[in-house]
């Protein structure tokens, strides 16, 4: 079994009994919008330990143009893998070269292999990093030279320091 | 084009008050934000649009975004992304209104909002909130908003 991890907006997966409206075992249609394909792929980073997870954390928010709360959700590929959803390692594209080198593409994507995707991500478990806690993460990975600070955007930079 | 060029902007010399001006600025940049995909951190032609009236018209800008995100008919990922645009626009001046708002939207009946309110008030810092934080904890039936409310009441109990 591996787990990856894989950015999401916790309200997006929001489900029964939080939002009346839906069925118990129903996920919002709006959680699709964490699952856009692009060439009908989906980018997703390894997280086999809290290490990585905390490494690929970091590097994912230093991505963005503001300092904000990260929520992420980790899967493991068993059912995926049965389903035959492939999966393959590419170099990932963050300011962080260890971080990039946990990145996989899930790739052939279909829409039924994106509804088992979705199945697999709301049963999973969503963990929400606090703003201040990403604030001193990337402070302290700049600091420590993890992340490369020429790749860092501009206006990110000056809000961490 | 780049993405600031596309910002919508206020008709200035439409001939109706700034309220009505505000009201329909709001109105039209809420349906073009139906079409934009939000990620957290990320800047987008609506929160740049947001952000820019309400630091050329304070207040006034809050009671038309208020009443645009308010009516019902909003839908609910535009009027979560305005209430975690309000807590993160430095803009000193509407602080305690955007506070309020805030505040306000923690007792919406969609944990989304409830969600959005409360990470729009992490972002204020500001330990005033924390009285109506622990109100919301109190009535909140969502395991998982629970855990979210009290993670941000603890932060506004420990000032960076």
């Amino acid at each position: 079994m591996t787990r990856y991890l894989r950015v999401v907006r916790q309200r997006r997966w929001a489900t029964f009994p939080d939002i009346d409206w839906i069925a118990p075992g129903e996920t919002q249609a709006d959680a699709l919008v964490d699952l856009q394909t692009r060439d009908n792929r989906l980018s997703v980073f390894r997280a086999d330990n809290d290490q990585d997870i905390q490494r690929v954390i970091v590097a994912l928010a230093a991505t963005r143009d503001n300092v904000a709360n990260l929520d992420y959700a980790i899967f493991d590929d068993d059912e995926l893998v049965a389903q035959g959803i492939e999966i393959t390692q590419s170099l990932g594209q963050t300011p962080d070269e260890t971080a990039n080198r946990l990145h996989y593409d899930i790739h052939n994507l279909t829409v039924r292999k994106i509804e088992l995707l979705a199945r697999t991500i709301a049963v999973a478990d969503h963990t929400r990093v606090h703003r201040r806690d990403i604030q001193a993460m990337l402070s302290d990975a700049l600091q420590s030279g993890d992340l490369e600070r020429d790749r860092v955007s501009p206006t990110l930079s000056t809000r961490i320091n | 084009m780049s993405a600031i060029a596309t910002t919508p902007t206020l008709e200035r010399d439409a001939p109706q008050s700034l309220d009505d001006r505000l009201a329909r600025y709001f109105k039209r940049i809420v349906r073009d934000a139906e079409d934009e995909v939000f990620e957290d951190g990320m800047e987008s032609n609506f929160s740049r649009g947001l952000a820019s009236a309400i630091e050329e018209h304070g207040d006034a800008a809050l009671t038309a975004i208020e009443d645009v995100i308010f009516t019902g008919n909003t839908n609910v990922e535009v009027v979560a992304e305005t209430l975690t645009q309000l807590g993160a626009i430095d803009n000193p001046s509407t602080h305690h209104r955007r506070l309020a708002i805030l505040t306000s939207a923690l007792e919406s009946q969609d944990v989304r909002i409830r969600d959005a309110a409360s990470l729009g008030i992490e972002t204020l810092e500001d330990e005033s909130a924390i009285p109506a934080m622990e109100a919301a904890l109190h009535r909140e039936p969502s395991v998982k908003m629970r855990d979210n409310l009290t993670a941000v009441i603890n932060q506004l109990r420990a000032p960076a």
